[in-house]
């Protein structure tokens, strides 16, 4: 029982940091119908803002979070200003390429920059547990990252929903040819797209890092993106909350699967998981909650 | 405008179309002797060699990004995940000529077969899954790779976490009269001794030349073939369906029979580069097959070119030399050298494919085709008289990624392939007098 | 748009025209340089000097026995082979692969602590080390491809200190055939000593299988025979030589797992070996899991005796992020820390590093400090033998080594003896992770009980 609940935590706690990464994937997603290769690298560079807004110009840890997020979101619109608009939304090969060679040299410079051994990240909530029973440890830090993702995708929902910017945000990535023909401005709204995602990714990274078990390093983003993409695949990759439900069941799979089906070795958590996708695609080929595509011909 | 005007039916045509395909192969003939001695060439402090070792490692990714842009870039099929194939061909090659003694090439008959049904299986799912998610779940598969070669149950077999050497060298045979190819080159006038040297071929030089000319021929059958399978009946069904699936269908293409079968065969291409792969660098490691082998080789198919066949030539040499040149990169003008240090080789591969991508946005053989098509006209032979200029391969570079696809394999069919029925077509369709 | 279009087919051809000049002048170069290499050897001869004269002597005609069992096939040797190649009058030129980029990127300090080191100690015979280094991202097949290079277009004296052990055994044929010394692997697995049929390459670390056997006799000894014992391994070449050496001690071994080098962390295989509640934990991993695992095991409500991989020492790369959670965490160490300031020895490592623009803290230049010691030692060593430094001197020192580098432990003397001794470090000190105090910067090691040395015993152990 203790175990079972162990795992149980720690399923809940690697399941929210996938969903919190897996957000901002979905979320450049709905706007440019692109899986940004660059995302996770986007993200490592803001926990490196975080942490130099932090340690060395000594914010305190929210305030860094914020200036943290506005500053990777104003990199992400020059970013999509001279990288990604030359370029047609419609063609992705081109794209594609740009966002893996985004991704090689934002990686390298922040080694080139930072060095690779790993740092401590202010911790962003207290390092204790908030329930206990023999090994199986509820942390705080666990329950912290699980109310921020469910308040994030909240207020994401809310700010798609409600706001105006939201309307064109879905707008193009509903029908990039239509929006156009109704008045909204493609270019400036895909802007926001990244802008957005790359806040969000900023806070995911600062959350992930921030986890007293694990540290700032330029290659924590390149550890994580193949299981966060998978989250965002498992949940539907247009889906807010299919994010977290996606991150939720890695999260699981990783920790039960491999914990309690002894055939499966642990070192293969990301095997077991790419099998249940592929299981789960089959059934429902957009993910638990993603739109079905309707084919036009 | 442009330079030169060809007639089509002329002899400048025949020797317009003909003469890229024979200095082609010349250099492919001479390429090792020349590449035998590791040239050299420097731009400031840095400098930047081309070795033998470097374009034989090159020649085994040919044909692995010839199998993927066979699935993506002909039949449609997003599957990102052909290291994993040319990780069972390497593997198997490796395990049969180390521990059952075989020759290498006699392996391919069992990578060969072995890669068409395991990719025939991937393919099944493949059919409910599609587009991004069929992408980011092959994406997985990729990843996995390495676990699954380092299990101890396989251990034997494939060597577990230290990868396996293979010890059994590819020798050139006797009969093969390297050096005096050698001696005969260096003896060309003006340039001979400067390119190849003295014409010695020494220690394991006539063995890598060897190689390369064993991996040439392969690559070469494996072209042919994915050429043939094209411009046959059912390479048109492969790109029916990739153009419209439905379409294809109501015309009678079995769909999903034609998607697993392309699966398979790209399957078998990566499994024999895997092969080839083994006999290049006589060493598998598990790492080598995994995540950024993938993704290196949707680089080489798109800054090749998606919806081309030599572009895949262009992608091995690229995914190779690039990432070893950007590594050689000692200096850069203003920058000082202190921030030259740590992963500059990486640095600066990003940066060229960005810089790449913004002036051949699709990919090196369609930009090629572009620059050809401002210097040569080819005139069509019925509109002659006219004596207007046809401009082709002008096609919008803003199209999607099937469109395009269509228009550069028009261009393949009109300008490599010569089906002389194709090109007035063509220029009726796509050409408008200027 | 259209001349726009103009203007770039114009800048490639401008390009293309570059680089074809720069093709041709700089084949010319190449030349030119071969042959001045060529007179310099030309010139040692004529000098009879001690040197390079005496590198011309040395015939290819007939096996040298450098050490007890280990002899030179020099007859196998490529016909140009030359026992000066890689020297001139004042320079030793050496070359390094190392990962620079990818999965542990981290090491790609190591080549720039050597140079560090290099560039500020005494010439070797009037000559200063050169070390020319390239990128393999961790990968067999670059680390191929580079050594090729290497031996095609800079004819390097010997390469050292090379990373990874499917690179080094992807490697170690050409490099024998070549008949070019390959010095210090930098790995750990077992089978670089054997210089009965690898004479031409050496590890230069703590065998992985001997710090395991380390690990089983601490265990036996300090906790107790009957002590249950968990164990984490990074699922590579690397925790698969741990694994091999402790699945085959004497100890009783509850709960073994592996995790994935690629894993984001390593929590869920915490939680596993929690649930034994074994007596101890053994972390057979290295970098960023070495941390995550300490980190985790802390907050856990287990508390075993944790022996870490010695690859994981330095304090200001793997305990400073955690502090305090590393307390207790025991190592066996090789070398002194970056942080025993009072210690001439380390000031003098991070003097040279400090000149030459590096973070002394930062674990790879550090340790890079620590191999181009290793370097120094063994070419001096070399140069003073009969003949001067070449390259059957150099391997004649590297099966015969007897030297102290500066900054291993007291009492820990790099020694070697053909084969019935093919490994240079030998001895290891346990020591115990203490947290800085109030105030402190960084926490420091309390040793516990004396140096430990298997030397000679090395090979004994499975890997």
């Amino acid at each position: 029982m203790e175990l079972f609940l162990a795992r149980l935590f720690d399923g809940l706690s690697a399941g929210a940091t996938y969903a919190v990464i897996a957000v901002a994937l979905v979320l450049i997603y709905k706007a440019t119908t692109l899986i940004n290769f660059a995302q996770g690298e986007l993200a490592m560079l803001g926990s490196f803002f975080v942490y130099i807004f932090a340690v060395e110009q000594d914010m305190p840890i929210y305030v860094a979070v914020v200036a943290g997020m506005i500053v990777s979101a104003l990199l992400a619109a020059g970013i999509e200003r001279v990288l990604i608009r030359p370029f047609d939304p419609a063609d992705h090969l081109p794209l594609v390429i740009i966002t893996l060679g985004l991704f090689l040299v934002i990686n390298a410079a922040a080694g080139m920059i930072w060095g690779f051994d790993p740092r401590r990240f202010p911790r962003v909530f207290p390092s204790g547990d908030a329930w206990t029973m023999g090994i199986a440890r509820l942390r705080w830090y666990t329950v912290g990252t699980l109310v921020t993702v469910l308040v994030l995708l909240v207020l994401l929902t809310l700010l798609l929903k409600k706001t105006k910017i939201g309307l064109a945000f879905r707008a193009v990535s509903s029908n990039l040819e239509s929006s156009g023909l109704v008045g909204v401005r493609a270019g400036p709204t895909l802007q926001f797209g990244w802008m957005l995602a790359t806040a969000v990714g900023t806070l995911a990274g600062a959350l992930f890092v921030a986890d007293p078990f694990r540290q700032l390093d330029p290659l924590w983003a390149q550890r994580v993106l193949i299981f966060a993409a998978a989250a965002a695949v498992l949940g539907g990759l247009d889906s807010l909350w299919g994010a977290l439900a996606g991150g939720l069941i890695l999260g699981f799979i990783e920790s039960m699967v491999v914990g309690y089906v002894d055939w499966i070795p642990s070192q293969m958590g990301l095997a077991a998981a790419v099998v249940a996708i592929i299981i789960v695609l089959l059934i429902r080929p957009n993910g638990l909650f993603g739109t079905r595509t309707v084919e036009r011909v | 405008m442009s330079l030169l005007t060809v007639t089509q039916g002329t002899t400048a045509h025949k020797v317009y179309r003909w003469l890229p395909w024979a200095l082609f192969v010349l250099v492919v003939i001479s390429v090792p002797f020349w590449a035998v001695h590791t040239p050299s060439f420097s731009v400031g402090d840095s400098n930047f060699t081309f070795s033998l070792g470097n374009l034989n490692h090159a020649v085994a990714y040919m044909v692995g990004v010839l199998g993927l842009g066979l699935l993506v870039g002909y039949n449609g099929q997003i599957s990102l995940g052909n290291s994993f194939f040319m990780g069972i061909g390497g593997y198997l090659t490796a395990t049969l000529v180390v521990d059952n003694e075989w020759p290498y090439l006699l392996t391919l008959v069992v990578v060969l077969p072995v890669c068409f049904v395991v990719g025939m299986l991937v393919g099944l799912p493949a059919l409910r899954i599609k587009g991004l998610y069929l992408a980011l779940t092959t994406l997985g598969l990729a990843a996995v790779f390495p676990s699954i070669v380092r299990m101890d149950q396989l251990r034997d077999r494939t060597g577990g976490a230290n990868g396996k050497r293979i010890s059994a060298d590819l020798e050139a045979p006797d009969w093969l009269p390297l050096e005096d190819i050698a001696e005969f080159l260096s003896g060309i006038p003006l340039i001979g001794d400067w390119m190849f040297g003295d014409g010695r071929l020494g220690g394991r030089d006539a063995d890598d030349v060897w190689v390369f000319i064993l991996l040439a021929l392969l690559a070469t059958a494996a072209f042919w073939v994915s050429r043939n399978l094209i411009y046959s009946r059912p390479g048109r069904s492969i790109i029916a369906v990739r153009d419209n699936e439905t379409g294809a269908a109501v015309n009678g293409v079995n769909v999903p029979m034609t998607k697993t079968l392309t699966f398979g065969v790209s399957a078998a291409l990566g499994g024999l580069s895997g092969t080839m792969y083994a006999m290049a660098i006589g060493f598998v490691a598990p790492d080598v097959f995994g995540i950024n082998l993938a993704i290196f080789l949707i680089v080489g198919l798109v800054v090749g070119g998606v919806g081309t066949l030599s572009g895949a030539v262009i992608g091995g040499l690229v995914i190779v030399f690039v990432p070893h040149w950007a590594s050689q990169i000692e200096s850069v003008p203003v920058v000082p050298e202190r921030y030259l240090r740590g992963p500059t080789g990486t640095f600066f591969l990003g940066v060229l494919l960005i810089i790449l991508t913004f002036f051949l946005p699709g990919g090196i053989v369609y930009g090629w085709r572009k620059i050809r098509a401002r210097l040569v006209t080819v005139r069509p032979a019925g509109h002659a008289a006219s004596g207007e200029e046809v401009e082709l391969a002008e096609g919008d570079s803003a199209g999607g990624l099937l469109s395009r696809g269509q228009d550069v394999l028009d261009v393949d069919d009109e300008e490599e392939h010569g089906e002389p029925v194709s090109a007035p077509a063509q220029a009726t369709n796509q050409g408008e007098p200027t | 748009m259209r001349a726009s279009r103009l203007w770039r087919i114009f800048a490639i051809m401008l390009a293309l025209t570059l680089v074809a000049a720069a093709c041709g002048d700089d084949d010319d170069t190449d030349t030119a340089t071969d042959d001045t290499t060529a007179e310099d050897g030309g010139e040692d001869g004529g000098d009879g000097g001690e040197d390079g004269g005496d590198g011309g002597e040395i015939s290819l005609d007939e096996e040298i026995e450098v050490a007890e069992g280990t002899v030179l096939p020099l007859p196998d040797c490529p016909s140009d082979w030359a026992a000066d190649t890689g020297l001139t009058d004042d320079t030793i030129k050496l070359a390094m692969s190392l990962p620079e980029s990818g999965p542990v990127a981290a090491l790609g300090g190591l080549d720039d602590g050597m140079r560090a080191w290099f560039d500020q100690m005494e010439p070797i015979d009037g000559r200063k080390i050169e070390l020319v280094s390239k990128d393999d991202a961790y990968t067999p097949d670059r680390a191929l491809t580079n050594v090729e290079d290497f031996l095609e277009s800079d004819d390097p004296f010997a390469f050292v200190w090379m990373v990874g052990t499917p690179n080094v055994l992807a490697i170690r044929d050409l490099v024998g055939e070549e008949c070019v010394p390959m010095l210090f692997n930098s790995t750990g697995y077992p089978g670089w000593g054997d210089p009965e049929n690898y004479p031409w390459t050496m590890g230069g670390l703590l065998a992985y299988s001997t710090e395991a056997n380390m690990w089983c006799n601490y265990i036996a000894d300090e906790v107790g025979p009957d002590a249950t014992v968990a164990a984490l391994y990074m699922d590579n070449d690397f925790g698969a030589s741990y694994e091999n050496t402790v699945s085959e001690c004497d100890i009783n071994l509850v709960e073994s797992v592996r995790h994935d080098p690629a894993a984001a962390d390593v929590t869920d295989e915490i939680t596993t070996l929690a649930a034994s509640d074994a007596d101890v934990v053994l972390l057979g991993t290295t970098g960023a899991p070495c941390p995550q695992a300490m980190a985790a095991i802390a907050q856990s409500s287990w508390d075993p005796v944790t022996i870490m991989s010695n690859t994981c020492q330095p304090i200001a790369t793997y305990f400073k992020p955690i502090d305090p959670a590393g307390e207790g965490v025991i190592v066996a160490a090789t070398a002194k820390e970056a942080g025993e300031l009072e210690d001439p020895d380390v000031q003098a490592a991070r003097e040279a590093l400090e000149a030459a623009g590096l973070n002394p803290d930062q674990g790879a230049f550090y340790t890079g400090i620590i191999f181009g010691q290793n370097v120094e030692l063994m070419f001096r060593q070399a140069a003073e033998m009969e003949g001067g430094l070449n390259r059957v001197n150099l391997m004649r020192a590297a099966w015969n080594a007897d030297y102290h580098v500066p900054l291993a432990l007291e009492g820990s003397d790099a020694k070697t003896d053909g084969v019935n001794d093919a490994y240079t470090v030998e001895a290891a000190q346990f020591v115990k992770y203490v947290p800085p105090a109030a105030g402190e910067e960084l926490g420091r090691y309390e040793p516990l009980g004396d140096i430990l040395s298997v030397e000679g015993e090395t090979g004994a152990f499975e890997g």
